[in-house]
């Protein structure tokens, strides 16, 4: 049987447009590849939270421009990473390693994303970044998170098994 | 940054639609340009129709778009039957577009000769589409046995942030 797979590694500029236009890009190569609606929806899913995390928490007022997105999918799953620019002591990135430490302190992702959808409804309203698409991307996407910190960028990693 | 996508995709005419598709809004995302996405949308369905309708049934299909220093390079793999009369036909078909003065001209003789002779199906549009419409420069290696890998390359567009 032929080894079916697809990679995508590209800069992207940090324009909210592109959040969509690449979540839906990558869902078409995931089923044309594939034809796995159900996987269809979690790689688009993944990426489109680790996108728009980027794209709302990256440096951008100091370092504007791109961003990168790299997937690579075959049929047991796909690794989804995002590397965007921060700034030394980025509060987001201090916010960023706390939710993915958070998450990791549960048995399993189920619990995480519970407790975060009771956090939230017991918050007062408009208050801060939830850090309910992380839990999202560990729970509804099946996968398993990273971040590797450099000097100047996040790269936020998923590893989606299907 | 440059950018690299490849796809490795079962020999299937359905899937073509949704690669065209995946590649158009790729390209918006990293060029914000319409031009760019409508020409590299089109030059892989047109390279990808080619490798449906002339390779070999059951085998894998490869499109990868990356980049080299004259700009981007779309490339479609795809192996094709001993006795198929394709990989002779491209040969001559990239053969006589470069012996024309430019695209426009080979597009208007294309063009022409289907009117005359009223079959599209056969009539090598597609690579002089790729030429003229999509702006590429057209190679074919054969080097491969029962194997034929098409690269058509186009100058890159500035980037989205290098505009803005």
């Amino acid at each position: 049987m032929a080894d079916f797979r697809f990679s995508i590694d590209l800069p992207v500029t940090s324009r909210w447009e592109n959040v969509d236009l690449l979540r839906t890009s990558v869902q078409s190569c995931f089923t044309a590849v594939f034809q796995d609606v159900d996987g269809c929806h979690a790689i688009a899913m993944v990426t489109g939270e680790l996108l728009e995390n980027a794209v709302k928490y990256g440096a951008w007022t100091l370092t504007p421009g791109s961003f990168r997105l790299r997937v690579e999918g075959g049929e047991r799953g796909a690794t989804i990473t995002v590397e965007n620019p921060i700034v030394p002591d980025d509060p987001n990135v201090a916010a960023l390693i706390g939710t993915l430490r958070w998450i990791g302190g549960f048995a399993n992702a189920s619990d995480a994303y519970r407790a975060k959808l009771l956090e939230i409804a017991s918050a007062p309203r408009g208050g801060s970044a939830s850090g309910l698409g992380l839990v999202r991307v560990a729970y509804e996407g099946n996968c398993t998170l990273d971040a590797e910190l450099g000097e100047r960028a996040v790269r936020v990693k998923a590893v989606l098994r299907l | 940054m440059r950018l690299a996508l490849e796809l490795v995709v079962p020999h299937e005419w359905e899937r073509i639609d949704l690669i065209r598709e995946a590649v158009g809004r790729c390209a918006m995302a990293v060029f914000a340009d319409e031009e760019a996405k409508d020409a590299l949308s089109m030059v892989c369905s047109e390279l990808l129709e080619n490798a449906m309708k002339y390779g070999s049934p059951g085998a894998d299909v490869t499109l990868s778009i990356g980049e080299d220093a004259d700009g981007l390079v779309v490339t479609v793999s795809n192996a094709v039957d001993e006795a198929s009369r394709h990989v002779s036909e491209l040969r001559e078909r990239i053969e006589w577009l470069r012996g024309c003065a430019d695209p426009a001209e080979a597009y208007t003789q294309a063009l022409a000769k289907i009117y005359a002779q009223g079959n599209v199906d056969e009539s090598g549009l597609g690579i002089v589409r790729i030429a003229y419409e999509g702006g590429c420069r057209i190679e074919c290696d054969t080097s491969q046995p029962r194997r034929v890998i098409v690269h058509a390359r186009r100058p890159r567009p500035a980037a989205a942030g290098a505009r803005a």
